[in-house]
């Protein structure tokens, strides 16, 4: 494979990766787990990727950590890492879940979650999930820290909030609260090496009389920016969770969808699969039978 | 028999398996140079000015070469002479070759391609196949853009629609498939003493490459030697366009007498070598209300791209499959092959077949469902038997063992009960499950008699090992493993005894083109005539030994011994000594020519093929009526192929061919924009993976062939050619609709259901 002529510099801990931005003249990408840079190397844009910062090295980033009510991941955890993670499968299975459906083995092996939000891909598969769960991430630089919501920091289709000296170390959110499920679906054109078409990510709780007290929802691949539904979400509040309920929810998520993207050649399609998935999501969090805690992978 | 019919390990398992294998880009020779190919970026254009001198400036470039530089014909010959190496003058697709770079760094020739200036002059380009035709087009080819036409007519076409009870007609479409192997296209060219120049490089037919060579190169053949390295996979698309790739090489490394290497990026690969042919067709079918064909009417258009390649054989192939296996009296057949401004399709396992295949099983299962028949009781009343003629006249005397494969795969996937069971699904996803009965016409026929022939050479050791040459190739198919097979039961020693050379165009005669499903039949039979002298040796020092007479002994095992008293007997390996004490010629060559096949091109009459092999498939699977995809839960293939020689070998390839047929079926689509392939990788050209992969269940049916080598029939296509109406009938059983286009998507599943709730 042939690469442009790059300017690669090799970093070890957060203060050398400052030290390398603020030496460093013209633009400057960073890389983590090289599954979306290598590629977008070949294309050979060399003003953009004028120098490399490789942070794979800084082994502080590499950890999922519990901090009382709070999950904090470091920016250079893999997928393979969060898909298989005891503390995610117990307070947010939905973020492992989507973790467990990138790419392949070798993907989720090298990919980050630090690098699948700065790439901000629309069809990324973490960036539902860490909407969904309110999630924030933190921008570092040698002047201090930042801390956005991922919905906001994700700014459009490859579009960040990242100012070029700063550097995403750490994603946080909340715990979900005892007793509430999560389900993450993706619909793709393979079970594996698969690009998402859409996805949803859906949270959610019932209280003591049977009525939705906590619904958090988030599509994917299917919004310009990434977003939780709070219309839809106000439909299902308080609400009994029942069929006609749900398949209004899906309905209206769509509708939701048309209105923030216009009608697109795939919209025939996707219009209908959306509500679908919606209430798929939807029947899956909130159905009785299933155990507290619910991870089931969907494989498709 | 000790080895035939044994599945023994595959002989490149290993190295293969351990990334050992060295594979062409492997190849490295002292001050070798790296060529890049500058193309076209227009779909149909004049040439006005190819200008290199910026190229050339670049440090590092050693040659640039166009078609003025081509020292002998600017020809790529494979059945009409109308393709060059390099464009001259105009281009016909995006991704011609226009020139050729040779760089000291892969870099550099980069580069220096695009340093190189090309004016063109933009002409209007044919896109649409079925705006190809006429007087009033565009001219790509000829006066009519047609490269070729091949018919067949049979009995009487409007007798047979009179005497039909119902009559069905549609028109179906099929997509491009890319044949997707792992490994790239590519070659080393090495200048020689002499003047001569040695390719080594990944290929289906070396002898093919050696012609292009010589043309381009205006060297005589036997100054071109072609080496096969080991190939990572093929399908058909390193047939005949590696004599592009080998081209080009061999032109760079004769201008600049260096070693020059060669490796197209997957990009280029994928926008500039061959495809699997869309196809256009008119099925027309008439039947009796008992369920018995009277008459079969297709026409049908295969989009040949820009030049003619393959195609007119493609079609040929087509025309011959297109009824299917079964009886049909009156038939009449047109096929056309027609120009477009767009990649030239070729050579893609069961070449031209799946398209027809799709349609005319799509056909019968849907007249099953008009008769209200099961559409496995429908074949049974139609399928071709021993005594019966093909839609091109051939008697068929033997070996026929659709019937069986028919009872073999219906039986072991419990069609009746899964019918009913599925039937009664009534959530979001629903079952079907769905048929197809195909036969293949095993090796190139009578559109490629002049081919037909192979070389063998086999030695024996004086360390009683075995080497052997032939002129087919390995290109994943397993043929070694076969081959050296047969070598080891002929001569009785051990299958580790053996060892295939690579194939080499210096070691045996033109054996013509490993394609069709004929290495396992000519290869193999050149080579147990490539053993008989040898035996013949063996038995006569082994009568020495025994104190008897050559005809009294017989090969028993890895000894040979008195026919009448097995206790008298001497092992292999001491007689083989022997022999060579003697002084004895323990190598011989063979030679082996197809049987007979006729053909009358007026009516698409004759012994189209030497033999068939038969299949039949039944698949199973799960729709979801809201998402509208598919999961393919199984797939029952029965083959007949005559012998299986290697059985593992024969299920890998009948899991390997399902996987490919459904992905043909259901997912792969190259998709264009104004005649530019827009999705040239693998992320965008969707093929199955291994978490898509089905259960598969290979079952094999043998009805030996009396020319085939132990019996056996060729194979190695047939798995994959109708999987996809077999999955599509599933699809159709499980929610109803009508699938007459391919591949099955989402989309355009969700668009048939939505026709079918229209009525339509």
């Amino acid at each position: 494979m042939m690469l442009p002529k790059i300017n690669y510099i090799k970093v070890n801990t957060l203060t050398e990766a400052y030290d390398a931005i603020n030496q460093c003249l013209g633009e400057l990408s960073i890389l983590a787990g090289e599954t979306d840079l290598l590629i977008e190397l070949r294309k050979k844009d060399l003003d953009t990727h004028q120098n490399i910062l490789d942070i794979s090295n800084i082994n502080l980033l590499k950890e999922i950590k519990e901090n009382g009510e709070l999950i904090k991941i470091g920016s250079l955890v893999t997928h393979t890492q969060l898909a298989e993670s005891p503390i995610l499968k117990k307070h947010a299975a939905l973020l492992a879940q989507a973790a467990s459906m990138i790419g392949s083995l070798q993907i989720r092996n090298r990919g980050t979650i630090g690098g699948n939000i700065c790439n901000a891909s629309p069809c990324a598969d973490t960036v539902p999930p860490l909407v969904a769960l309110d999630a924030e991430v933190t921008l570092s630089s040698i002047d201090g820290e930042r801390v956005l919501p991922v919905a906001d920091f994700i700014k459009g289709p490859y579009k960040t909030a990242r100012k070029s000296d700063e550097i995403l170390t750490c994603i946080s959110f909340k715990k979900l609260p005892e007793g509430c499920r999560s389900h993450f679906i993706k619909l793709g054109r393979r079970n594996a090496l698969s690009i998402a078409r859409l996805q949803v990510a859906v949270v959610g709780m019932l209280d003591n009389t049977g009525n939705i007290c906590y619904i958090k929802l988030a599509p994917g691949s299917s919004m310009p920016t990434p977003t939780r539904l709070h219309e839809v979400e106000k439909m299902l509040i308080n609400e009994k969770p029942t069929s006609d309920l749900f398949v209004e929810a899906g309905e209206r998520t769509a509708q939701i969808m048309i209105e923030k993207t216009g009608i697109r050649w795939s919209t025939e399609y996707k219009k209908p699969v959306l509500a679908a998935l919606v209430r798929r999501g939807l029947e899956k969090v909130f159905k009785k039978t299933t155990n507290h805690g619910d991870t089931e992978t969907q494989s498709r | 028999m000790r080895i035939i019919g044994k599945s023994v390990n595959r002989e490149d398992a290993y190295e293969k398996v351990t990334g050992k294998a060295p594979f062409t880009d492997d190849l490295s020779f002292a001050g070798m140079l790296y060529a890049k190919v500058k193309r076209s970026s227009f779909p149909h254009a004049k040439l006005l000015r190819v200008d290199t001198s910026k190229a050339k400036a670049l440090t590092g470039v050693h040659d640039i070469a166009t078609s003025n530089e081509i020292p002998g014909k600017n020809l790529v010959h494979v059945v009409i002479d109308d393709q060059p190496l390099l464009a001259d003058g105009l281009v016909k697709y995006i991704g011609e070759p226009i020139a050729v770079v040779a760089a000291e760094t892969p870099e550099i020739a980069e580069e220096a391609c695009e340093l190189i200036d090309v004016e063109y002059d933009e002409l209007p380009a044919i896109l649409d196949p079925l705006k190809s035709r006429g007087e009033d087009s565009v001219k790509i080819y000829g006066e009519d853009n047609i490269f070729a036409h091949h018919k067949i007519r049979k009995g009487d076409i409007e007798q047979g629609f009179e005497q039909a009870d119902i009559i069905l007609e549609n028109t179906y479409r099929t997509p491009y498939q890319e044949h997707a192997y792992l490994e790239t296209q590519g070659m080393v060219a090495v200048p020689r003493f002499g003047g001569a120049i040695d390719i080594h490089g990944s290929m289906q037919c070396p002898f093919y490459v050696q012609q292009t060579v010589s043309d381009i190169l205006g060297l005589s053949l036997n100054k071109v030697r072609v080496i096969q390295m080991r190939t990572g996979g093929a399908f058909g698309g390193k047939e005949d366009v590696p004599s592009l790739v080998g081209g080009q090489a061999a032109l760079s490394a004769y201008r600049t007498q260096r070693p020059v290497k060669l490796i197209y990026t997957r990009e280029e690969d994928i926008i500039s070598m061959s495809k699997r042919h869309p196809g256009w067709i008119r099925y027309k079918t008439g039947m009796t209300r008992e369920g018995e064909l009277t008459a079969v009417e297709i026409e049908f258009i295969f989009d040949s791209g820009a030049y003619s390649t393959l195609s007119s054989i493609v079609l040929w192939r087509g025309i011959v499959h297109s009824v299917g296996p079964y009886n049909v009296p009156n038939v009449k057949v047109d096929a056309y092959a027609v120009a477009t401004n767009k990649v030239p399709c070729g050579a893609f396992r069961g070449f031209g077949s799946p398209q027809v295949i799709f349609a005319g099983e799509t056909q019968m299962n849907e007249l099953a469902d008009k008769l209200g028949m099961d559409p496995v009781d429908l074949r049974r009343k139609n399928i071709l038997r021993v005594g019966d003629r093909t839609a091109t006249g051939q008697l068929l005397d033997h070996s026929v063992g659709i019937g069986k494969t028919l009872e073999a795969a219906c039986g072991k996937a419990d069609w009746m009960r899964k019918k009913e069971e599925y039937s009664k699904d009534t959530g979001e996803t629903r079952r079907g499950i769905g048929l197809s009965t195909i036969f293949y016409g095993v090796g190139l026929g009578a559109g490629g008699k002049h081919l037909a022939k192979t070389g063998a050479y086999v030695q024996v050791l004086k360390d009683c090992t075995v080497q052997f040459a032939v002129g087919t190739t390995e290109m994943g198919q397993g043929m070694r493993t076969v081959l050296t097979q047969i070598v080891a039961e002929q001569l009785g020693v051990s299958y580790r005894q053996v060892f295939m050379m690579e194939t080499d165009t210096s070691r045996v005669p033109d054996s013509g083109p490993t394609v069709a499903s004929r290495a396992t039949v000519m290869s193999g039979n050149a080579l147990i005539e490539a053993c008989k002298p040898i035996k013949q040796t063996m038995l006569k020092t082994a009568a020495k030994l025994l104190n008897s007479r050559p005809e009294y002994l017989e090969f028993s095992g890895e000894e040979i011994m008195l026919q009448k008293e097995p206790k008298a007997k001497v092992a292999v390996t001491q007689v083989i000594e022997e022999c060579h004490n003697n002084n004895e010629n323990m190598a011989s060559e063979g030679w082996f020519v197809a049987p007979t096949t006729s053909w009358n091109a007026e009516l698409g009459q004759g012994k189209a093929y030497f033999a068939y092999s038969w299949a039949t498939n039944v698949a199973e699977v799960e729709v979801d009526t809201k998402t509208y995809e598919v999961k393919v839960l199984s797939i029952t293939a029965a083959h007949d192929m005559g012998k299986a020689i290697n059985p593992t070998q024969v299920e890998g390839q009948i899991e390997g061919g399902s996987l490919q047929g459904m992905g043909y079926g259901l997912m792969e689509e190259v998709l264009t924009e104004n005649g530019r392939i827009i999705n040239p990788n693998f992320s965008t050209y969707i093929i199955p993976t291994a978490l898509d992969t089905p259960e598969v269940v290979p079952l094999i049916v043998e009805e030996p062939f009396e020319d085939g080598p132990y019996g056996a029939k060729g194979f190695g296509e047939q798995p994959l050619m109708g999987i996809a109406p077999a999955v599509t009938a599933a699809i159709s059983d499980a929610i109803g609709v009508k699938l007459h286009e391919l591949p099955a998507t989402p989309e355009r599943i969700m668009d048939a259901l939505k026709r079918k709730g229209e009525g339509k």
